[in-house]
């Protein structure tokens, strides 16, 4: 915690120059709402606000874990063969010139407006950070360590989950992490396209009954649900990698 | 005198380059090493010693040239040696103990007997306090120490040992050598060792090859 203090301090700082400043009456604050105004209407409307946010956090969760699970899989594949990897490489390369938010209204058509396109799109945000950092950190393991794998008469499955993979968790933990940043947003592109609940159905009827202090209110708990997902898998990073990392050599 | 553990013939080892200019690391190198012998192995800096021992591992395909080992040509040397590097190469998110039965865990040894035999080791040469320790906090003796103890897990018959003290102070490496001599009284171990160091050569062969 103690790291964050400065950021700390940087945000309360903007926020109480914010509050000044439309206080102050440089700005509409039907325009912009000072923070304690947001903050106030987000308590009061909490427990309108719930059902969405837990909406959001449930497509959010699975869409994560089915990207994690795919992410995984890609990485090995690649790893497995050079023929697969050149095969598989280029295409995953261009499907990220594929806008995703103008396959939203397409999944929409396809599977409904129930959750499943909503998941559908969030494995699509997040499933390619994790795929290719996954399978760099796979092509990364030292050269020494293969060698001492070779050496030992080692499998290739063997390698991999006594050796490699161990080894590339770091890589893999920053594509999780990148993903883990993208994953909230996704779900509610998804659900701005067409929902039934969620954080994007309640901003979006927010933004058009002119409530733009529940739109900032939702924002913010986007960023908190992000930053929450985030935080998990940083714990989750730690208790993976603390030891991987270089401590105090007593040399 | 007994049959060789080790016989090496005419063993010729040559790399393509991007240019297609080959260039030859061993040629035509010949060595026998018996049962429970220790063999040094100097030599300067690039004559093929981690070449030849990639070789006889099994980790680089020789040109030419044959391998036998109890008599029988071994196409396949792989796993019929413990190869220690230069480096230590221990695994930082294992523990001491976790570490040293790595090889046997790539040879599917039982968990719980592989542990065992850890276990004894470690207390055979006073580490056991070391057992449940990440590399990261060891020392770099220490962790050369761990490394050839893993080592000896795998395969304790041959050891194939690439310089593993030469990254080490004078030292340490002293008190080392020392080590490695009382570790290898208690096994019938036949060793190649490569080392750049003509005194640390005499204190531990039986016979030195200049390659």
């Amino acid at each position: 915690m103690k790291k964050y203090k400065s950021s700390f301090i940087l945000i309360i700082v903007l926020l109480v120059f914010w509050e000044i400043y439309v206080r102050a009456g440089f700005i509409n604050v039907r325009i912009l709402p000072p923070p304690s105004l947001i903050f106030q209407a987000l308590f009061s409307h909490w427990n309108n606000l719930l059902p969405h946010v837990l909406q959001t956090l449930l497509e959010t969760v699975i869409g994560f874990l089915i990207a994690a699970i795919l992410g995984f899989v890609t990485a090995i594949l690649l790893d497995i063969s050079p023929k697969i990897n050149k095969t598989i490489y280029p295409l995953l390369i261009i499907s990220q010139t594929i806008p995703i938010i103008a396959l939203a209204p397409l999944l929409l058509l396809w599977f409904g407006f129930g959750i499943l396109p909503k998941i559908i799109i969030v494995v699509l945000y997040c499933y390619f950070p994790i795929a290719i950092t996954g399978a760099g950190g796979l092509s990364q393991t030292k050269k020494q360590f293969m060698k001492l794998l070779t050496s030992m008469n080692a499998t290739y499955w063997q390698g991999l989950f006594l050796v490699r993979f161990p080894s590339s968790l770091p890589s893999f933990f920053s594509g999780l992490k990148i993903a883990a940043t993208y994953s909230v947003a996704g779900a509610i592109v998804g659900e701005f396209v067409g929902a039934y609940q969620g954080l994007g159905v309640y901003m979006q009827q927010a933004a058009n009954s002119f409530s733009v202090a529940l739109v900032f209110a939702s924002i913010f708990v986007t960023v908190l649900l992000s930053f929450m997902i985030l935080k998990a898998v940083m714990i989750l990073e730690n208790l993976f990698t603390c030891h991987s990392r270089e401590g105090g050599n007593p040399d | 005198m007994s049959a060789p553990k080790l016989a090496i013939k005419n063993l010729s080892k040559n790399y393509l380059l991007t240019n297609n200019k080959t260039v030859t690391a061993l040629k035509n190198f010949n060595l026998s090493v018996f049962p429970g012998e220790f063999v040094s192995i100097i030599g300067p800096s690039g004559c093929g010693k981690t070449t030849l021992f990639n070789i006889i591992a099994g980790v680089e395909k020789e040109t030419s040239g044959t391998i036998s080992l109890d008599g029988n040509i071994e196409n396949s040397r792989r796993g019929k040696f413990g190869y220690m590097f230069q480096e230590p190469l221990l695994l930082p998110w294992r523990t001491v103990e976790q570490n040293l039965i790595l090889g046997t865990d790539i040879k599917k040894i039982p968990k719980i007997i592989a542990f065992k035999k850890a276990r004894l080791l470690l207390k055979e040469f006073n580490l056991e306090k070391y057992g449940d320790q990440y590399p990261s906090t060891l020392s770099g003796g220490m962790k050369q120490k761990v490394a050839l103890l893993r080592t000896l897990l795998f395969n304790d018959s041959f050891l194939l040992l690439d310089e593993p003290f030469g990254a080490l102070d004078q030292i340490t490496r002293n008190s080392l050598q020392l080590w490695l001599k009382k570790v290898l009284k208690n096994f019938k171990t036949t060793v190649l060792f490569i080392t750049h160091d003509i005194r640390e050569a005499k204190l531990l062969s039986d016979r030195i090859i200049k390659l």
